[in-house]
């Protein structure tokens, strides 16, 4: 399989240098608004830190930069299709390509990065907020056209790292157990 | 000298004993009988009483699932849309259909089939019923556009057990079928408890 290399527009357009020159501005926000199986899920652009081709990351592992492999399809129980792209972000509140964790996670499809104002983020509605079964999915964005939802992904990749050790412990009773 | 009175003097009567009352002859007209007040007042308070032995009525707005029939009370009801766009929120039971933004303000879509064990239907919902204001704003799927009934709250008879008792546990017997009234708070108080997706 030939080295994964980001990719050289990453769909995002004139918005993402902005977005990276400008972070002062912090009125609004600019987000990666990306497919996941049916739903549109919308990563703060800080955080990311590339795209790549394929739905596998198979790039090299820095020991100051490790990084977490994530199911998001399976976590969100949805299938991806064909035209998987790998999305690596950051897996701590930091932004920028410094030492820290990663996490690496398949998309279907990134669409172009938009720029909105803070008041299009919200918490979940009641109910739904209640109801959800996984938190790294913070809240709503609320474009006129649309709706999508905020992925945390720090906070996935710690989601990730529970249900990997959840997996482990059982395993671990289980062969206690035989 | 004659004897008697120096002046015609007439002769004091008990007032009301007589048609000659002094105070009913005078010319300007006759003054109000302290008895007609006595009975005006016995007549208004009888009808007062009348109202209130009368039984208010409740305003429902009724909806559908499944060819069944559902109503809440109005007064829990916010606003009726007609069904939006609905985003389905990922990893959520199968009751939440998803969120719906309704002119900027995002809400959850509940399908109370699941809750009450009501059939599913062919075609899609028509209706949106808003529950609830600010914290506790959820909306409800019709398969029907809502309308409305009143009904006095005496003709509430106790809903079939089914499912979703819990939140509704009365009904009315309607020409049309039996109509179970859906109890907004317990409702509200099941859609905030945690279920697994």
């Amino acid at each position: 399989m030939p080295e994964s290399a980001p990719r050289d527009t990453l769909k995002t357009g004139a918005g993402w240098k902005a977005a990276v020159l400008k972070p002062r501005d912090r009125a609004r926000v600019s987000l990666l608004p990306v497919r996941v199986g049916p739903h549109l899920v919308a990563i703060e652009a800080m955080r990311i830190i590339a795209v790549f081709p394929g739905a596998v990351y198979v790039g090299e592992d820095d020991p100051k930069k490790p990084v977490r492999r994530v199911d998001l399809h399976g976590i969100l129980g949805v299938s991806g299709t064909q035209s998987c792209e790998t999305i690596v972000a950051r897996a701590d509140d930091r932004t920028g390509r410094g030492d820290g964790p990663r996490v690496a996670f398949a998309i279907d499809g990134a669409e172009r990065l938009v720029t909105l104002p803070l008041e299009a983020l919200g918490p979940f509605p009641p109910v739904a907020r209640e109801q959800i079964q996984v938190d790294f999915l913070v809240g709503v964005v609320n474009e006129p056209d649309r709706t999508s939802f905020l992925l945390d992904p720090a906070r996935l990749s710690r989601w990730a790292a529970a249900l990997e050790a959840g997996r482990a412990r059982g395993a671990e009773e289980d062969a206690r157990g035989r | 000298m004659a004897e008697g009175p120096p002046f015609d003097f007439p002769e004091a009567r008990p007032y009301g004993s007589s048609q000659e009352n002094p105070v009913r002859n005078v010319e300007s007209g006759p003054l109000v009988d302290p008895a007609d007040l006595v009975r005006a007042g016995a007549e208004m308070r009888a009808s007062l009483q009348g109202d209130t032995e009368t039984e208010p009525e409740i305003t429902l707005i009724r909806f559908e699932l499944g060819g069944e029939q559902y109503a809440i009370r109005l007064e829990a009801v916010t606003k009726i849309e007609r069904v939006p766009s609905i985003v389905a929120v990922p990893r959520t039971p199968p009751f939440v259909k998803g969120i719906a933004s309704l002119r900027g303000e995002v809400v959850c879509v509940v399908d109370l089939r699941a809750l009450l064990g009501a059939p599913s239907s062919e075609s899609a919902p028509r209706g949106l019923l808003v529950l609830g204001e600010g914290p506790r704003r959820v909306a409800i799927l019709s398969d029907v556009l809502p309308d409305y009934f009143r009904a006095k709250e005496s003709g509430l008879v106790p809903a079939p057990h089914r499912g979703g008792d819990a939140i509704l546990s009365s009904g009315f017997e309607r020409d049309e079928g039996f109509v179970g009234v859906i109890d907004s708070k317990k409702l509200m108080d099941v859609l905030e408890r945690r279920f697994d997706a």
